[in-house]
């Protein structure tokens, strides 16, 4: 892009202007996409969750509801702010920036088909593991700076259930990063083109589905929002915009997870078999369709299942996913190991 | 030039947020302004081109340590410390360990980067192909796994100690505390519990 700029201006300053707007409408064609993506994937799921529950859910409108999300979004764009007289106003406003920030921040890296990606990062997976250890922040400072007793309790039990199940997540990673050799998301898929890694490694995928889930504050294990205990959690005392950006980073946080497990486990991009019908269909059709296929399992266990107590969450986390994972690990290298199967 | 300016400006904020985090009296701000330090810290540590190593620092200190160490402050609600009385009751070991670390700093400044030039001083090297073509990641693999897995292991055992040390702390139990126990919970049948009685009139 740079040498097409050149053949026509040697202007140092225009071609640094050029570079800056162009990155610009490049990341705009990320963010306004995933908004979008996000406002009906609150649709689908009350849509999934009414026809499960025998109900017709949002349909009044548009057609079939279709411009719920919309109005939705203009309710909470239109209502008053309000700031709790003794909160600290400065770290109150700046949490959930934070969070929704963190969580576009994470796209960056993320690659829809071979040559669609924001960056190719070679250490892609520590980006991203690095990224989502930041996310707690937006939550914990949130609960603090409200100044009441359920936004606190609500952070920090979020906290301490998504530091918990990021340790069970690096393990699960790390299996698949031992069997691809490469920490670059791309590479990651391309390693997947004889077998998916869901077929080898399918109760470590199982693992790493239960463990977003919790990472996620996703139900059954959406604790920090217990309605009957903590009202609404970290973000009770959030209203209007405030309120709309916390939802917003917890949603791209939920697609961005599905990306990523489509990304390890599903091969991201890749046709299920390499026959001409199927390259026929765009590849980032193929990655969207696994994607939105790991959506649904998110929102259909949210219809299913219901909430896990406190003391059995953690006991998950620490006592059963914990060992499980480094017991995989072990086997995953001796395996490789005795087959001399680590890629070079 | 660019680079320059974004050492100055890095390692001014990390002195900035650093000196604000000792002298500042509520808590919860002075760890966030170490997390601050944290961040710069990082970006000095990309500059230099070390990727990895700045993404593990992020990952380690700013994403569990100083998590913890917020946690520990909101919880305990330590709320605004008198300054004025603690400080000069610390200025002595406080120099002594800043002395320390200066005269640490200062030795590893005067030697000649001994701790590389096993790897380094092996012949038949293509130079260029190891600064072209080798990631971050792969060179430090590398040395970590050759040359220094003994010491990578030592480093292992020490953190199972720090690890066996704190589980050790928690393993303390009363006795006498109700506790749930799903095994007796899922062995529980009905015939067991529930009886019936004649009552006699």
């Amino acid at each position: 892009m740079e040498s097409f700029i050149l053949l026509f201006t040697n202007d140092k300053l225009l071609i640094f202007n050029f570079i800056i707007i162009l990155l610009f409408i490049k990341s705009l064609s990320y963010i306004i996409p995933l908004i979008i993506a996000i406002a009906y994937l609150t649709l689908i799921e009350r849509k999934i969750i009414g026809s499960i529950q025998k109900r017709k859910g949002p349909n009044i409108v548009g057609i079939f509801g279709l411009l719920q999300p919309i109005a939705d979004g203009l309710k909470l764009l239109l209502k008053e702010t309000s700031l709790p007289n003794s909160a600290n106003i400065f770290i109150f406003i700046i949490a959930p920036i934070l969070t929704f920030f963190l969580a576009l921040c994470a796209w960056a890296i993320m690659p829809f088909n071979e040559i669609n990606f924001y960056s190719n990062l070679n250490i892609g997976i520590l980006y991203l593991l690095a990224i989502s250890s930041l996310g707690v922040y937006g939550i914990i400072i949130s609960g603090w700076a409200s100044n009441s007793k359920y936004a606190f309790l609500g952070g920090l039990r979020s906290a301490a259930q998504i530091i918990s199940y990021e340790v069970s997540i690096g393990l699960i990673i790390i299996n698949v990063l031992l069997c691809s050799g490469t920490l670059n998301l791309k590479e990651i898929v391309l390693a997947q083109q004889n077998i998916w890694y869901i077929f080898p490694l399918f109760p470590l995928f199982l693992m790493f589905f239960i463990s977003s889930l919790a990472e996620t504050n996703r139900s059954p294990f959406d604790l920090p929002e217990a309605e009957a205990e903590l009202v609404a959690g970290y973000n009770v005392e959030y209203s209007a915009m405030g309120f709309a950006l916390f939802f917003l980073g917890e949603y791209t946080n939920i697609i961005l997870i599905s990306a990523v497990s489509t990304i390890l486990f599903l091969a991201g991009w890749l046709p299920p078999f390499d026959i001409f019908l199927f390259n026929w269909i765009p590849n980032s059709i193929w990655f969207g369709f696994k994607t939105i296929i790991i959506l649904v399992l998110f929102i259909w266990v949210r219809a299913a299942f219901p909430r896990y107590r406190y003391d059995q969450l953690i006991q998950l986390g620490w006592k059963i996913f914990l060992p499980l994972s480094l017991a995989w690990l072990m086997l995953t290298s001796g395996i490789l190991l005795s087959y001399d199967g680590f890629p070079n | 030039m660019i680079k320059l300016v974004l050492f100055y400006f890095f390692s001014g904020l990390s002195l900035v947020s650093a000196s604000i985090v000792i002298s500042v009296k509520n808590p919860v701000f002075s760890v966030v302004f170490l997390i601050l330090v944290f961040f710069n810290v990082v970006g000095l540590l990309l500059l230099l081109g070390a990727e990895f190593l700045s993404l593990l620092f992020l990952i380690v200190y700013v994403g569990a340590i100083a998590v913890l160490f917020l946690f520990v402050v909101m919880i305990l609600n330590l709320k605004f410390i008198e300054l004025r009385s603690s400080f000069f009751y610390y200025a002595f070991f406080g120099s002594l360990i800043m002395a320390i670390f200066l005269f640490e700093i200062f030795i590893i400044l005067n030697s000649d980067l001994t701790f590389a030039s096993s790897y380094f001083l092996e012949r038949k090297r293509i130079w260029v192909q190891e600064l072209y073509s080798y990631t971050n990641l792969q060179i430090l693999g590398n040395v970590l796994y050759t040359s220094y897995s003994y010491l990578f292991i030592l480093s292992g055992f020490v953190l199972l100690v720090a690890i066996l040390g704190a589980i050790i702390l928690t393993l303390y139990q009363r006795s006498q505390i109700r506790r749930q126990d799903p095994n007796v919970q899922v062995v529980r049948n009905f015939d067991d519990t529930i009886r019936f009685f004649k009552f006699l009139k």
